[in-house]
């Protein structure tokens, strides 16, 4: 069939249903506008959404945090090396000192 | 009633005024919604939803395009609107069909509430449907509706060489895909 056919197939009205009351529905509708109903499967499923989207969020957060405090202990860890090896954690390079042969 | 008094009438909330504009527009702003949703229930529910927008804004009407334009505009805007709805709806029904456990006995007719189309016809909807929405727009105003592309360019706010553009890569993209169809 060619494009053409099928066009004209296409453009062919579509039927309209009789509907004698359908002004009078549009009236109704605008005189008394209807509350909408909660839906309550749906609110369900959008709160269940919400909330597991919230424990997502959660637990990202919460790694976030972990993942901070575990880089501050590392950095205190090195900090008290360095101490105890007698270096300066504020230098530049403070593990220059072990790679650097002493000067005579 | 002459026209100019009949709008005049409209903007002041003049009922059998109203009743004339729904009896004279309703199967236009039906024939229209029915070329972008397939079920004519909801099709049904848009003309309502445009009749009431048409009362609530006819206010704000100002007569710089024809009164028909502007209700091919609140029509296509509505249609757009219910099928971005429906895209979703999608997500929740998935998964609503993935936790609920289908009963056969109440499980709807597929075939039933769809609008009577031959086999042809719905191959073009469904070409169309795949198009990006402002070729569709404007290949339906203009091949559906026959509106002249100036009259598609009011009511699309195009210019009228935007709008010719648009009807022909529609045009193109739509033979493409029938072609892939036809090699599936």
């Amino acid at each position: 069939m060619s494009f053409e056919t099928l066009l004209d197939e296409w453009r062919q009205p579509v039927v309209i249903p009789a509907d004698p009351e359908f002004s009078n529905k549009v009236l109704a509708r605008i005189k008394q506008p209807q509350t909408r109903t909660i839906k309550l499967h749906s609110t369900l499923i959008r709160m269940a959404a919400a909330a597991m989207l919230a424990v997502a969020t959660g637990l990202g957060l919460g790694q976030i945090l972990h993942h901070q405090q575990s880089n501050e202990t590392i950095d205190n860890e090195l900090i008290t090396a360095a101490n105890d090896l007698g270096l300066n954690p504020l230098l530049d390079d403070p593990y220059n000192y072990l790679i650097t042969e002493p000067e005579d | 009633m002459d026209n100019q008094n009949w709008q005049e009438l409209l903007k002041t909330g003049n009922e059998k005024a109203f009743r004339k504009l729904i009896d004279e527009y309703r199967p236009l702003v039906f024939r229209t919604a029915s070329r972008f949703l397939n079920n004519p229930d909801d099709c049904s529910d848009l003309t309502q939803e445009v009749f009431i927008e048409i009362w609530q804004s006819i206010h704000r009407f100002r007569g710089d395009a024809s009164l028909s334009t502007w209700i091919y505009r609140i029509t296509v805007n509505k249609a757009l609107n219910q099928l971005r709805k429906e895209k979703r709806k999608f997500w929740i029904t998935g998964f609503q069909k993935m936790t609920t456990i289908a009963d056969p006995a109440t499980s709807p007719d597929e075939t039933s509430g769809k609008l009577l189309r031959t086999e042809g016809a719905r191959l073009i909807d469904k070409a169309l449907s795949e198009l990006p929405v402002n070729q569709r727009v404007a290949f339906v105003l203009s091949q559906a509706e026959n509106l002249s592309q100036k009259a598609v360019a009011e009511v699309m706010n195009l210019s009228e060489s935007a709008v010719e553009s648009l009807i022909h890569r529609a045009r193109t993209n739509l033979r493409k895909k029938l072609n892939r169809y036809h090699s599936e």
